[in-house]
Parts: structure tokens; sequence; C-alpha cells
């Protein structure tokens, strides 16, 4: 058998990307939350972790504060279509900022995180579309423009306006459409999975 | 929390120079972790460090400099990148620009190296007399690759590479010779892994009894794999009919050069008419080749500066008479129907290297290096044409 796709969640701090990780893999079908964990001084790969329950997994790793991740977390499932499925590993990572953040550990971890880029086959870039909405287009980063050029070079690439649920995301995913345009956007909320479907499919075509 | 305790008189004042040796170097390097608390420790004194020693790309969070991590101004490889983004001295975005830089050195690096090792193929082929409508192909083939290989780097659609060929010419019009240079062009723009030449007859390919023909052929096609496959005389394939084991063996040639488009160049070579013929009888293959190169016949004077060219090459020299001869002789092979081409001119130019033998061993006189290379009108005298 061999190694499933890496698709990864990457974007800005407090986008929504553990969020997203934990509530995809839940729509896609998967029961509990099975993490593959590899912290960034690790010397080996990845430790599995305990199963938890989506609750439980919520209340563990998503947080309202920025850079609450600060380690590459996978879950591997099986992506449903049809009568189909296909294995596929989802990577949550460090949110990256446009600054060299002065906690040491957060550096590293956004070094795991640029490291797994490196190597995903699928990255799926996760923007802000509440806050843009709010803040205009300078809630988009150096890193958001930066991520946008290189990582379709690479290999399969999307964005993912999250946070729709929100008031103001409506004008926010129009900054992002007209910042962005010719990439693939996907409007979602991670919170009421909502647009996930588009995303399903974007990801199965890509295994 | 201060400083993994060291002796540092030094540390007292500001602006002070620092002994080389002293502050930590790539071999003993603080652990990341110190480097944050002292941005934020206030126990901990700065040490500043004269410009002189070099000074960081991106000065990090805290004011330390250390002398010896600094002075390369840009990453050489991933990990570099890495590190230095988790040592602060790099943002992300700017660690995302050099990943692209990277990438894009790497890729140029590639195709220069790979450019140089085509052009000399494409030298090489270029050296061989006449073949001109051959040799705009060729060069139209490889810019072909070499276009696509770029698309696809930049990620645009780009075409599945379909280079299988059929060669139609007489024999010794330059078949074999073309089907080798061209292995070593696709081996230089990475198309092919190996590029090597496998040439095969319908002997080869053909078995005895049922079922023996797909494995005999298989097992060349393995061989062949990474590689250019050239049957010669393919049309043979299709000689015996219906129930003939050539058309087996055609089977699983047309299946393995679809399994294996990558990795595999498939050659049919035969005379022009019966490859023609060949292509009538299976309605798939002409579609299947994309390429079809007509190798012309040679004329007198190509096959003259040819036959000179096979002497040079074995390091002999012919004489004014000798040329002459040599001329007349080539004159002949031209003028024939069943011409023997370049396969011909070499036969005579082995047969001349043999009398000259002789002639030297009958003479009996001391032989000088002269004597040795000089090829006289009466060694290409004789020679009967096949």
């Amino acid at each position: 058998m061999s190694e499933p796709r890496q698709a990864l969640i990457i974007g800005q701090p407090n986008v929504g990307k553990t969020l997203f990780m934990l509530q995809f893999a839940a729509y896609c079908g998967l029961q509990q939350a099975l993490l593959s964990v590899a912290e960034p001084q690790a010397t080996k790969g990845s430790a599995a972790g305990v199963p938890l329950a989506w609750s439980q997994a919520r209340r563990q790793l998503v947080s309202s504060m920025p850079n609450e991740t600060r380690r590459l977390q996978s879950l591997d499932f099986q992506l449903p279509r049809r009568k189909l499925q296909k294995k596929i590993s989802l990577w949550d990572s460090t949110g990256l900022t446009d600054s060299i953040h002065q906690i040491p550990q957060v550096r590293l971890a956004m070094a795991q995180t640029l490291q797994a880029l490196r190597r995903a086959h699928i990255v799926l870039h996760l923007l802000d579309a509440h806050r843009i909405g709010d803040e205009g287009e300078t809630a988009i980063g150096t890193i958001d423009r930066q991520i946008a050029v290189y990582a379709p070079l690479r290999g399969a690439y999307a964005i993912c306006a999250n946070k729709m649920d929100l008031p103001g995301a409506r004008r926010g995913l129009r900054h992002i459409r007209r910042t962005f345009s010719g990439q693939k956007i996907f409007p979602i909320s991670a919170l009421q999975s909502t647009g996930f479907r588009g995303v399903q499919a974007f990801v199965w075509q890509q295994l | 929390m201060t400083l993994p305790c060291r002796a540092q008189p030094w540390r007292q004042g500001e602006g002070i120079t620092v002994p080389k040796g002293i502050l930590p170097g790539p071999g003993n390097m603080l652990p990341p972790t110190s480097n944050g608390s002292r941005a934020h420790g206030s126990a901990a004194p700065r040490i500043v460090i004269s410009p002189s020693t070099g000074g960081s790309p991106k000065p990090t969070s805290a004011t330390t400099v250390q002398p010896e991590q600094v002075s390369p101004s840009r990453p050489r490889n991933d990990t570099e990148v890495l590190r230095w983004t988790g040592e602060g001295r790099l943002s992300p975005p700017e660690a995302c620009h050099y990943f692209q830089a990277l990438d894009q050195d790497a890729g140029d690096g590639h195709s220069l190296k790979s450019m140089a090792g085509v052009e000399a193929s494409l030298a090489e082929l270029d050296a061989l007399v006449g073949l001109g409508e051959i040799k705009a192909l060729v060069r139209e083939l490889q810019a072909y690759v070499e276009i696509q290989r770029r698309r696809r780097e930049q990620g645009l659609a780009a075409e599945a590479l379909a280079l299988h060929m059929v060669f139609k010419g007489n024999p010794g019009t330059g078949k074999t010779t073309v089907a080798r240079i061209l292995g070593t062009v696709f081996r230089e723009a990475g198309v092919l892994a190996k590029g090597h030449l496998l040439e095969v007859e319908r002997a080869d390919l053909v078995g005895e009894y049922i079922g023996h023909t797909a494995q005999k052929t298989r097992e060349l096609l393995k061989k062949a794999s990474g590689g250019i496959l050239f049957i010669d005389e393919a049309y043979a394939l299709a000689r015996g009919g219906a129930r003939d084991f050539g058309k087996e063996a055609i089977d699983t040639l047309v299946k393995a050069m679809e399994d294996q488009r990558e990795n595999l160049i498939l050659v049919l070579a035969g005379y022009k008419d019966e490859m023609e013929w060949f292509l009538q009888q299976n309605p798939g293959l002409r579609s299947r080749f994309p390429v079809q190169m007509e190798f012309s016949d040679y004329s007198a004077d190509e096959l003259f500066t040819i036959g000179l060219q096979m002497f040079e090459e074995r390091q002999y020299r012919v004489s004014h008479d000798g040329q002459r001869q040599l001329y007349r002789l080539i004159c002949r092979i031209a003028g024939r129907p069943n011409r023997g081409n370049a396969r011909a001119v070499r036969n005579a130019v082995e047969y001349a290297i043999r009398r000259q033998a002789l002639r030297l061993i009958e003479g009996g006189y001391a032989l000088t290096r002269e004597h040795l290379m000089l090829i006289e009108s009466g060694d290409v005298e004789g020679f009967l044409l096949p």
C-alpha cells in the first residue's frame, strides 16, 4: 500500500486551521480523532496520540488564541465519494506570520510548517474572510500572497475563505477573489461545516 | 534566566569587541530557547559586536548577534532556510520566497547541464554526412521535449510525450546511427533513463509456439526499458498473415507502447515501401507513431565523403590515385538499384584495408608509419559489389 497523499492546511494564526481539520475529517465520515503528532524538535517522525471524541478534540486543540497549535498534527482517513474511498492524510500546521516571531518555539514550529509545505501534495490555504472584510486587504498578509505564488508551483492548491458565517465575511470574500484571481477559492465555515462539499471534491480530484 | 554559565568578564561594558572563539560558533551554538528568553530577560546584559564582524541579514528580536552564524547573505538549501527560520533570521514569507528561488536555481542548473549534454549529442548528429531533413526533425523533437518540460515546471498543461517513430529508408542510410544518437539526446534531455539502443528483428520477437511470442517480446521490452527498442525490418512481423505469431508480437508491442510510454521509445525501421504496406495492415499503428522519418539514399558525393571519413576514423590515409579509384567505385555503388549506401561503402573500406595489409606483408620491405597508413589505388581496386 502506498503512502497516503498529504494535504496541508496552512494559513495565518487564528484563521481556524485546526477546527477546519477536525470538522472536515468529521464531515468526511471519520468517527473519532486519532491524531498523529510531529513535534518540531522530535527526533522521530510522528507519534500517534490517544483517540479523542470530536467534542473532546475540539476542546483540547482549538482555541481563540493565536498560535495555539505549535506542531504538525495529522489525521489519516478515507475520503469517500460515491461508492469509492481514497486514503488521505490531512495535516494541520502552525500559523505563519509575516514577521519573525519572538518566541523560539513558535519559530521552530513555523519552520516545521514550511518544511511540510515543501513536501505536501495538496495545499489548502485558509484565510479569515471575516477579518479581511473588517480590516480590508491589509489583513491579507505578505505570507498569504507568498504562499499563493509558491504553493501552486509545487502541487495542487486551493484557497478556503473561512468564517463565512460571521458578518462582513462576504465583503472579505470579494477582497479575496480580487486579490487571488485565478486561484480556486472555496467559501467555507469550519464552525458550521458549510462549503465542505467543494473542498472535498477538489481534494478528491488530486488523489 | 541568564546565558548558560560562562566566565564573561567583558560583558560588563557595552561595545566591547568580543574575542573570537569565546562566543558560540556553529559547532556549539546556543539552543534557541536561551536566545529567546534573552530577548525578554532584563538580567542579561546586551552584547554588542562591532559591525566589522558582519551584520545579520535580518536582525533578530534579540540584539545579540553571533558572528560565525552570519556571513552568507542567502540560504543555500532547504535545511538552511528552515534552520534560519527557526533561529529567527528569516520571516515565513522570506522563507517561502527562498524556497521558490531554490527551486528555480535547481531547475536552471538542471537545464543548463542537460542542455550541454543535448548539444553534444546533436553535434554528433550534425557531424554525419547529409541527412539534412533528419537533422532538422531531430532538432524539432528536441525543442518539443524541452518546451514540454518547461511547461510542466510552470504548472501548465503539458502533453504526454509520444515519441515512437517509424524510420523509412534503404539499408545503409543511417537509420541505426540516428537512432543511437537519439537515445543519447533523449537521455540528456531527461526523457529516457538510460538511452541505450536495443536492436532486434523478427526472429528475436517471434516465438515458436503459442504463447512463446508474447513472452519473448516482453523480455526484450524489459531489456529495452529506459531506452530505445529498434526493430529492424519491422514489416516482417506482418508478413505471415493473420495466423502468424508476428501479429501477437505487434499486439504486445502496442500494449507496451501505451503502458511504458514514459520510459520507452519504439522505432520501427525498414524499406520505405514495405513500411508503408506494414502501416496499412494495422490501422491503429500509424496514429501510434507520430514521428515518421524518411532516410533518402546518399548521393555519390556524400558516399565518397563518408568513405574518406571511415578511412580517417581508422587512421588510414588514401593516396591521390586511391581517392580517384574510390570515387569510381562509389559511383558504381550509387548507380545500382539495390544499393548498399553507407554499408556498401564500409564493406569497400574494410576490403581495401585487408588488401593493403596483404600488400604490405607480401612486399617484404621495412614498414614505416607512413606505409602502415597509406591506402593506394590498387588496394581499392577489385572490390566486388554485393
